[in-house]
């Protein structure tokens, strides 16, 4: 069986080229990421943001000697651990990992020579070449290890202001030729946290110069752009739907699962094709859930397939979205009302009405829904949390309805709203061929099913930054990906809770009985990762 | 001959080194170059960290070795570049293994014992033998055969410019030119041996790092292994699908 790699952070950088299908969608979309404008790429959870970065990245570095553009990919991933009562370490912390990828790019390209090589030991430590380091990178350590302990100062003047590091941009630039710098943000909101969020687009507007082009991959469901950053003005936001409807998307996705195929699974698909589609089409344009159910569908016979969307699609997809709410506790209502109201409300709707055409021999379905743009701001929260996971997605703004009403369109995923029928495959086929965008299902402004919610949260409210990681820290070690052992030895010296296993020092760790400088040490790189691991998820 | 024809002998092979070496870092070579040239850094990065331990030696050959091998290629001594790429292989690889046996390492730095490749390969006790990955990094269990395959490989390949057989794998030039084939494949054979060179670093050392000198070894980490769910996991990148 092939081993489908789903995720792009799982590809080298030299492949990503090979495993690329360029549909027209696509290559716009990677035309504006190389071009100056700013770009936000917006999308949910595996419909390939990173990898269209990472394309972007690719070809500017193919093409670099003719068109001097240096592409510089930068991720905050790491971001989600930051905490600190400056209310500028996080800007700084961003500031300083954009300059560290900068130079090392600028490195890579031969632009730049390191100041200490061991060769240039053997000449007597004597290079012609004058070289001042940043030092940013130093800066950027320091503030990656203040979450441990937050409320640490900081010397901050040895960083420079946003100004400051535009002007020297510029100077590189101009001294070395380079057209401008195209920087790929990836993760940049990935957490729930609105004022890292907000702190990010106030940075990503005040980068703009003739020398930079700034560019950022987003969740459409965790992105709050602040009040200085207008997406109008100071991007281009390009959605990241593929539209399953539109001409050529089975093919663009056929290709995107061949291009890892072996010959059996290549074979597979060309003798299953009506299976293979409607997998295709239940991912509603989502590659890396295709890639996903594909591998777990064997040979794309008519029962694997079936037995796929029913697993996948009925429990998977939504025990990852409930999964959301043990990582973000905070947020535990508007995710499970989000749920009952797809699988309660909105499925059984379209179902309804798609019977009822097929009854009446009309030559078209749904899987569309319309909120009225006056709902309460808690149930676009639920929205939005929905199209994170990839079950809804947002598609337009604006849209009129009945009664000249004004709200905003959204689609159910489709193997979710096939998955509960007894022949999944039948139903998904018979979408691809009737499915019609200006039919839906609209939700007005105080729709009942509304109410539920607000009775529960009451006014939208945004979690406050540090009472969540507060109560992520407070969690015990059980939540972590730790052996028995290890928790127990937690246990022994009463680290008991997440944030006392964080802050702990070796020393404390070697309280625990036989464990000695080594094992403390991997014990805490342990406990780090998990940590990270469990709050990035 | 006389003294003065044989520095004019030596100048112009000098000069016709000096000429190749234009060729090497013209055009698109340059930037070739500037990216293999990293790793000369990137093991630099190892030494600092592993500064206290006695094998920090070897690697610090190693890295002067790599930058040499990168001189030899630019001025079209292909050859020497090829074998000593080896060498930076050998090298680190013999001090991973010797890392795991204090008395082999004293012995070996006393020029008691000597290097045997099939020893830091073997399959049951080698670098990237099973029991090494479990002693030191069991999460990348699943991943030492695949690297012990490209180590063994990439030697062997290698090998030839050291032993002067018939070339399979490596066409070097007969005469002291600028060969563009030969210069694109070197570059191609070092950025296996900075994998592989990476995957037996991180397997022995990563988890026993502390948070300062992980950052420190994270950024071209991510690039060279970062496809690695078992080390995006150890920098807090995402693993799950």
């Amino acid at each position: 069986m092939t081993n489908l790699i789903i995720r792009t952070e799982d590809i080298k950088q030299e492949y990503i080229l090979e495993l690329y299908v360029e549909t027209s969608q696509d290559k716009y979309t990677v035309e504006k990421l190389k071009s100056q404008t700013p770009v936000i790429l917006e999308g949910g959870r595996g419909t390939g943001k990173s990898f269209l970065l990472r394309v972007a990245e690719a070809q500017l570095l193919q093409t670099f000697q003719r068109d001097r553009v240096l592409p510089v990919y930068v991720s905050f991933v790491k971001s989600s651990l930051l905490q600190s009562n400056d209310p500028n370490q996080f800007m700084h912390w961003m500031m300083a990992r954009l300059c560290s990828r900068i130079i090392r790019a600028l490195y890579q390209k031969g632009l730049l020579v390191h100041q200490h090589s061991a060769l240039s030991l053997m000449t007597g430590g004597q290079t012609s070449i004058d070289l001042e380091e940043l030092p940013l990178e130093k800066v950027a350590r320091e503030y990656e290890e203040s979450y441990k302990s937050p409320g640490r100062i900081v010397n901050t003047a040895m960083i420079p202001t946003v100004d400051d590091f535009n002007d020297a941009i510029e100077d590189i630039c101009r001294n070395l030729k380079i057209e401008h710098m195209a920087i790929f943000f990836d993760e940049a909101a990935h957490v729930f946290r609105p004022e890292q969020q907000r702190q990010f687009f106030t940075l990503f507007r005040d980068l703009r110069s003739p020398f930079l082009s700034c560019n950022a991959a987003v969740y459409p469901g965790v992105t709050f752009y602040g009040q200085t950053f207008q997406t109008t003005h100071d991007a281009t936001v390009i959605s990241l739907n593929r539209d399953p409807l539109e001409q050529g998307y089975l093919a663009g996705m056929q290709e995107i699962v061949l291009k890892q195929a072996d010959a059996q699974l290549s074979s597979d698909i060309g003798r299953y094709q009506e299976n293979f589609h409607a997998l295709a089409f239940a991912v509603s344009g989502n590659p890396r859930l295709l890639l996903k159910t594909v591998g777990m569908a064997s040979r794309i016979r008519s029962g694997d397939v079936k037995r796929v969307l029913k697993e996948f699609y009925r429990t998977d997809i939504w025990s990852e979205h409930s999964g959301l709410a043990d990582r973000y506790a905070g947020h535990r209502a508007y995710i499970d009302w989000g749920r009952d109201f797809i699988e309660k409300t909105v499925i059984p709707d379209c179902i309804k009405k798609n019977t009822q055409w097929e009854q009446e021999k009309k030559n078209e379905s749904t899987c569309f829904f319309w909120v009225h743009r006056d709902a309460p701001a808690a149930i676009n929260e639920a929205l939005r949390l929905l199209s994170y996971t990839g079950i809804v997605a947002q598609l337009d703004s604006g849209v009129v309805a009945t009664r000249r009403e004004i709200g905003t369109r959204y689609a159910v995923n489709l193997g979710c709203l096939a998955a509960s029928s007894a022949e999944p495959v039948q139903v998904l086929t018979n979408l691809s061929r009737t499915l019609s965008i200006k039919r839906f299902t609209e939700y007005g402004a105080n729709h009942p099913i509304f109410a539920e919610l607000i009775a529960v949260v009451g006014k939208f409210q945004e979690a406050d930054i540090s009472e969540v990681l507060a109560r992520e820290l407070a969690k015990p070690i059980d939540v972590l990906d730790l052996t028995e052992y290890q928790k127990s030895g937690l246990s022994s010296i009463s680290l008991n809770t997440v944030g006392d296993a964080l802050q702990a020092s070796e020393a404390e760790f070697q309280r625990i009985t036989y464990v000695g400088p080594k094992r403390s040490r991997r014990m805490m790189n342990v406990v780090i990762s998990s940590v990270l691991e469990y709050l990035s998820g | 001959m006389s003294g003065t024809d044989i520095t004019k002998y030596f100048n112009q092979l000098h000069e016709k080194c000096g000429q190749i070496l234009t060729s090497s870092m013209a055009g698109s070579n340059l930037e070739i170059v500037a990216g293999s040239h990293q790793f000369a850094y990137e093991l630099q990065g190892w030494c600092n960290i592993l500064d206290q331990r006695t094998e920090v030696e070897l690697l610090k050959v190693a890295a002067m070795e790599y930058e040499l091998a990168l001189l030899a290629l630019a001025q079209g001594h292909y050859r020497h570049s090829f074998k000593a790429l080896r060498l930076v292989l050998e090298l680190t690889l013999q001090a991973v293994y010797l890392s795991a046996s204090e008395i082999c390492l004293r012995e070996w730095l006393d020029s008691r014992i000597d290097t045997i490749w099939s020893l830091i390969v073997d399959e049951n006790n080698g670098v990237f033998s099973v029991r090494f990955a479990k002693a030191f990094f069991p999460d990348l269990i699943t991943h030492v055969k695949h690297h012990q395959g490209l180590a063994i490989s990439i030697y062997r390949e290698c090998s030839e410019c050291v032993h002067g057989n018939i070339p399979k794998h490596i066409p070097l030039p007969s005469s002291l030119d600028f060969n563009q084939e030969v210069f694109t494949l070197w570059h191609s054979k070092a950025e296996v041996v900075a994998l592989i060179l990476h995957f037996a670093l991180s397997m022995r050392y990563l988890p026993d790092l502390s948070e300062k000198d992980i950052i420190e070894v994270e950024p071209f980490l991510t690039d060279h292994l970062g496809h690695l769910k078992e080390i995006r996991q150890l920098f807090g990148g995402p693993t799950k699908g």
